[in-house]
């Protein structure tokens, strides 16, 4: 029954006990009994054995017996807790008395709990447990206490608690730490008081008033001047305590010195809240800011102004100065902006401030939305001429040329205006409605201002959406070329394909003339005419492969992608990459912007040349060619435009028109080849005429690259087609077309201009 | 047992001693204890006697109170008894009212003396037989 386990509660298993007792028997029978009962005992037959024993080693009870001869055991008590590590051990006084005095006598001298002498041993050993569970918690709590106060060290916190009616709380010394004050220091609220930033004190002492009457918790990070002479700020945690009543018996809390964690805040604010360019508020700020300007002017019943600002032609400041001169553009338009409004970086939000009700004043800003895109939001409008001061006061700050990469700059802004409510019940729709006035500025050439109006929603937002769709239509793998073959009618050969971009958008199919003068304005043509260079290289591959192509692939480049000075590179890259002939890309520039753009444009033309990429000039006839150049140009063919064809047979100007092309390009030596081409009456004319060179709905719609051979196989070659028959029969015009250009400008024409053109009076 | 099979030592404290050790090996102990209450009774007379002879009252009760509650924990009521009275008496020195009971404490103890080694003989024989 006795065993050790018996006794639970006990985490030590076997306690280590010291016993005491000068009578042999009882220390022989009290160890025996002891021992029985899992203690672990060491005995001492004397006062002065039990202390030299307690100096090298401890125990963690110690049983002693009151009446001993020579030093009896209350000296011994007397003097072990002065050993270190005994003043709290525990101690039980064994006593044969059982009178007051004594047990008195054994407490002054620090014994734990005494006990009268009896055989009684079960109840000698409930009592040794009791006392070493109760060590064992206080130790704990000893251990908990030291702990909490390293804790509330490392974490510069400390407690206190306040009384009604007392003059100062009563601080820990942990929290005294926290006001870098020493362990004993009083701190009155006077004091306190004292501590915080002078124009904090009347508000601060306000709000400590209102929170006593309202017997309130206090959560407040305060400012506060401390000994080192730096301002901390102080964390303040505090509840109530009160009677049953309801009446304020007082508050205990926390302080804590908040300051790293309120600077590293400060910093997360900052950087969620402000760009790191410019300074400005960012797009979420500003988001922020607008909504909290909604709430107020729809509380107090006046307008909010939104002002979109968007910097005109920053991009190409960008491209030719460098991003680091456009950051640097960007901070000082950013400085501009900013004094053209009451800019507040911080946002008042305290009521109780001296801002009051008027705190919504202080959301007035400048914003970056991102790019070269500012929002200068005005929470206050009373007419909608407010804002259009604020507007022209920006674009007078634009005027002056701005510094920077060591040039001076000259930059202007398109402003749009939206008002709340007029414009827009949100900022959502605030911030749609400035863009869309914006865009209309933009549209209208730029540098100026305007107010939304109702009626400028639709084409460009429409317009923009497209633009951002184009945007992204390359790398979604949205485009695709169509090809459209180009026929010689005379040999019923396929002698090229035209290729013409289309835009899967979705479930539609959009045409070019939709996005292709979209692309252009934009910029976006770059990108997609290098595309559709790589991509006709790799397709003219795969019909090698396929069928033996060994024609040429017409793309269509804009002028702007001549003026480049690694178009060469990028088409041989193209060709070279795919394993393909120079000459299988012909590339064609329509005449106007071959002339318009003519000397920037003539370099290219003859290093394309040089390797072996021939031009043709599209859209001919409608520019104002200079013969002159046309007789220098490296040109290679002349695509007679689309209108002249359509009115062929029909008008007897068209027909003089395609007479006199076709003549000039034969006596230049170029080839001539007809677009546009739709029936069969054109087709004939053309014949007449010497063009047999043609490309038209007649023979082919545009088709998708894998529908390119079964045309062939299906039609072509078997001579399926209505347009096959007649061209064929004439043989003496067929050598001529087969001819190089190069011979071709030396060789006589096979068919005459004189009887075509009589031929095509005639038929009109 | 039996009063005379404990020659006159109390059967409930020598049960309680036994009781002590639960292995079976109680008599065992109780030798031990006696045989340490005898040489314990041996010095204590002699201290008794040097005390009585300085007249020295503290040290005469220093003798009887140890000698208490020893005799009690072996079952020597009757020396126990005297000790306490002894005990009582020599707290306030009144050491020349105490000296006939001085003289019976002595008495007491030489007899619980023979008491204890009666019993250890009485316990060793029954040891050899086991």
């Amino acid at each position: 029954m006795r065993k050790s386990q018996h006794h639970g509660g006990n985490n030590a298993a076997q306690p280590r006990l010291l016993l005491v007792d000068d009578d042999e028997v009882n220390l022989l029978l009290t160890s025996i009994a002891l021992r029985e009962r899992g203690f672990v005992v060491t005995e001492a037959a004397s006062g002065e054995q039990a202390l030299d024993t307690l100096a090298g080693w401890q125990p963690d009870v110690v049983v002693l017996d009151a009446l001993m001869p020579g030093m009896d055991g209350f000296d011994t008590c007397r003097e072990l807790r002065k050993l270190p590590g005994c003043a709290s051990l525990p101690v039980l006084m064994l006593t044969g008395l059982d009178d007051d005095a004594s047990i008195n006598h054994a407490y002054e001298v620090g014994a734990t709990d005494f006990f009268v002498k009896s055989n009684q041993w079960s109840l000698l050993d409930g009592r040794l447990r009791y006392l070493l569970r109760s060590s064992r918690t206080r130790i704990e709590l000893e251990r908990s206490e030291n702990s909490l106060a390293r804790a509330q060290d490392l974490a510069r916190m400390g407690s206190f608690e306040w009384f009604v009616g007392a003059s100062a709380p009563d601080f820990s010394p942990q929290a005294l730490r926290v006001f870098q004050r020493e362990p004993d220091a009083q701190l009155s609220f006077g004091t306190l008081v004292r501590m915080l930033p002078k124009e904090d004190r009347r508000g601060k002492r306000a709000m400590l008033a209102e929170t006593l009457e309202t017997v309130a918790p206090l959560t407040r990070d305060i400012p506060m001047l401390l000994p080192d002479g730096l301002v901390h700020i102080v964390h303040i945690e505090a509840t109530p305590e009160t009677h049953e009543s309801g009446e304020l018996i007082g508050y205990s809390g926390i302080v804590q010195d908040v300051t790293d964690r309120w600077n590293a805040e400060h910093k997360i604010r900052q950087l969620a809240n402000f760009d790191s360019l410019t300074g400005l508020p960012n797009r979420n700020q500003l988001i922020e800011r607008t909504e909290r300007a909604l709430e107020s002017a729809r509380r107090m019943g006046h307008q909010v102004g939104l002002l979109l600002i968007d910097l005109d032609r920053f991009k190409i400041i960008n491209d030719t100065l460098g991003h680091a001169a456009g950051d640097e553009l960007l901070i000082e338009v950013a400085r501009r902006l900013r004094s053209c409004v009451r800019h507040c970086d911080q946002v008042s939000d305290n009521q109780i401030d001296s801002m009051g009700a008027r705190a919504f004043r202080t959301l007035e800003a400048v914003c970056r939305l991102g790019g070269d895109e500012f929002v200068a939001l005005l929470p206050e409008v009373i007419e909608e001429h407010d804002a259009e001061v604020v507007a022209n006061r920006i674009l007078e700050q634009m005027r002056n040329p701005i510094h920077v990469g060591g040039q001076e700059c000259f930059v202007s802004a398109s402003v749009g205006i939206a008002l709340f409510p007029r414009d827009g019940a949100s900022v959502a729709d605030l911030l749609r409605n400035s863009d869309v006035a914006m865009f209309a500025v933009k549209a209208q050439g730029r540098n100026a201002a305007a107010i939304y109006r109702p009626q400028l929603a639709g084409k460009g937002r429409e317009k923009l959406e497209l633009e951002s769709a184009l945007h992204k239509a390359i790398e979604r793998d949205e485009l695709v070329l169509h090809y459209q073959p180009k026929v010689d009618v005379r040999t019923a050969r396929m002698v090229g394909v035209e290729a013409l971009m289309r835009w899967k958008r979705g479930n539609t199919l959009v045409p070019p003339g939709d996005f292709i003068p979209l692309a252009e304005e934009t910029g976006l043509i770059r990108p997609l005419s290098e595309w559709a260079i790589r991509e006709a290289a790799r397709q003219a591959r795969v019909w090698v492969d396929s069928f033996g192509f060994s024609e040429s692939i017409a793309v269509n480049l804009p002028s702007r992608m001549f003026d480049r000075g690694d178009l060469v590179e990028l088409i041989h890259e193209a060709v070279v990459q795919n394993r393909v002939p120079h000459h299988t890309l012909l590339l064609e520039i329509t005449e106007n912007s071959l002339m318009k753009d003519l000397h920037s444009v003539i370099p290219s033309l003859h290093r394309l040349n040089e390797i072996g990429v021939e031009i043709s000039i599209d859209d001919f006839g409608t520019g104002y060619s200079s013969l002159a150049y046309l007789t220098t140009l490296p040109i290679s063919e002349l695509k007679i435009d689309r209108g002249f064809i359509r009115d062929l047979g029909m008008t007897p100007q068209s027909s003089a028109v395609v007479t006199a092309i076709i003549a000039l390009a034969r006596s230049l030596g170029l080839r001539v080849i007809a677009e546009g081409v739709e029936t069969r009456r054109q087709m004939e004319v053309l014949h007449r005429l010497g063009c047999s060179v043609m490309q038209g709905y007649l023979f082919s719609k545009p088709k998708p690259a894998d529908e390119i051979e079964p045309w062939l196989k299906d039609t072509v070659l078997p001579k399926l087609t209505s347009w096959i028959g007649p061209a064929v029969t004439d043989e003496s015009a067929s050598d001529s077309t087969r001819q190089e250009p190069a011979q071709s400008r030396e060789s006589k024409p096979a068919v005459s201009a004189q009887p075509q053109q009589r031929a095509s009076n005639n038929a009109n | 047992m039996s009063a005379t099979q404990n020659c006159g030592l109390d059967d409930e404290a020598l049960r309680r001693v036994r009781g002590l050790d639960p292995a079976g090996r109680g008599d065992q102990l109780l030798r031990r204890l006696l045989c340490v209450f005898e040489k314990s009774i041996d010095r204590m007379l002699i201290q008794l006697e040097q005390a009585r002879a300085a007249a020295d009252a503290k040290a005469v009760h220093m003798v009887a109170h140890t000698l208490k509650s020893s005799s009690a924990a072996v079952g020597a009521l009757a020396l126990s008894r005297q000790c306490a009275l002894v005990e009582q008496l020599t707290r306030e020195s009144r050491l020349d009212e105490a000296a006939d009971d001085v003289q019976k404490m002595i008495h007491e103890a030489e007899a619980a003396r023979e008491a204890a080694r009666r019993l250890v003989a009485q316990l060793e024989t029954v040891a050899d037989i086991a």
